[in-house]
């Protein structure tokens, strides 16, 4: 059994280090068997999941590159979506075989993370049956997507904390179409300082919360 | 003797699972743990990995299939061995 999660390395990556190395050293601490807890803002990056379609890029590929926006296909789950400065990227690499988690297990604490996170700034985030993500209404404000290789989740969830509406506007975001995207300084009742600060504040609540959730699931 | 790999059951609530892609042909060998094909589930993309080592003999799921939990996917064995036979040996084959 692993040790415990508050003992394994806290990393954060600016948005100097562009989405395709992110990736990279996620994989090779995945091929390393090394947990980690990272937070991240990438530069804009429009990625492409596994289950990513044609039609999901609204605009011909020369477009994005002349909004400074660059796309990698990822190989997470789920279809299109959007990362940008502005928006916080959570990514834990844990061992979901080791500990005895299962992949949905995880993929709603990654919600929880989201929801509990939104509590603390007076926005009240649900998740809407049948589909992944966090929920302002009917507006989505955070995104989960991850990827399984040797037992490791890895890969993981983006919350909007500014508005971020113009380039998801060029993409089919999770491929639905119309889809209404917010972020935490649209809704919040509390002031939202800078993306670090929220940072600050998910690390705390994901180191505090994933000793329990871990021990639990294992449980079950 | 051959053994049949099968979807596994992701979770509680998992229905069905997709089939994305083949990261081994028919008639590779395998090692245990060497991950055999890739499959998509709510937002979670997982390698699927060999349980043990072979050959892998026989694919029987198609890219793009959903799958429940419990359908069989492919088959390893050694190489020569009757994957059909096998097949047809299963309890509802």
């Amino acid at each position: 059994m692993p040790d415990r999660f508050a003992e394994i390395p806290v990393l954060r990556w600016t948005q100097d280090l562009s989405y395709e190395e992110a990736s990279h050293r996620q994989e090779e601490r995945v091929s390393n068997g090394e947990e980690a807890l990272i937070l991240c803002e990438h530069p804009p990056t429009i990625t492409l999941g596994s289950a990513a379609e044609p039609g999901d890029l609204l605009q011909p590929i020369e477009y994005y590159a002349s909004q400074g926006i660059t796309i990698h296909e990822s190989p997470r789950g789920g279809k299109v979506t959007y990362h940008g400065p502005g928006q916080l990227v959570v990514y834990p690499i844990i061992n979901l075989r080791a500990r005895g988690v299962t992949v949905h297990g995880h993929l709603r604490f990654l919600e929880d993370l989201m929801i509990g996170l939104s509590e603390r700034y007076g926005v009240k985030v649900q998740r809407i049956e049948g589909k992944s993500g966090a929920w302002v209404d009917h507006r989505k404000i955070g995104f989960v997507g991850v990827r399984v290789r040797k037992g490791f989740s890895y890969h993981g969830l983006s919350l909007n904390v500014s508005p971020q509406h113009d380039p998801f506007s060029g993409i089919v975001p999770c491929g639905m179409p119309n889809l209404h995207v917010t972020s935490l300084q649209e809704e919040a009742v509390r002031p939202v300082s800078s993306l670090w600060d929220v940072a600050d504040r998910m690390e705390a609540l994901a180191l505090e919360r994933l000793p329990e959730y871990l021990d639990k699931e294992s449980a079950a | 003797m051959a053994t049949v790999l099968e979807m596994p059951k992701l979770s509680d609530t998992m229905v069905t699972a997709k089939l994305l892609n083949w990261l081994k042909q028919e008639g590779d060998a395998v090692e245990e743990g060497d991950a055999i094909a890739e499959i998509e589930t709510d937002k979670a993309a997982m390698e699927l990995e060999a349980l043990e080592s072979g050959t892998l003999l026989k694919i029987v799921a198609s890219v793009g299939e959903e799958l429940p939990a419990g359908a069989v996917i492919a088959v390893i064995g050694k190489p020569g061995e009757d994957a059909e036979a096998m097949l047809a040996q299963r309890p509802g084959a």
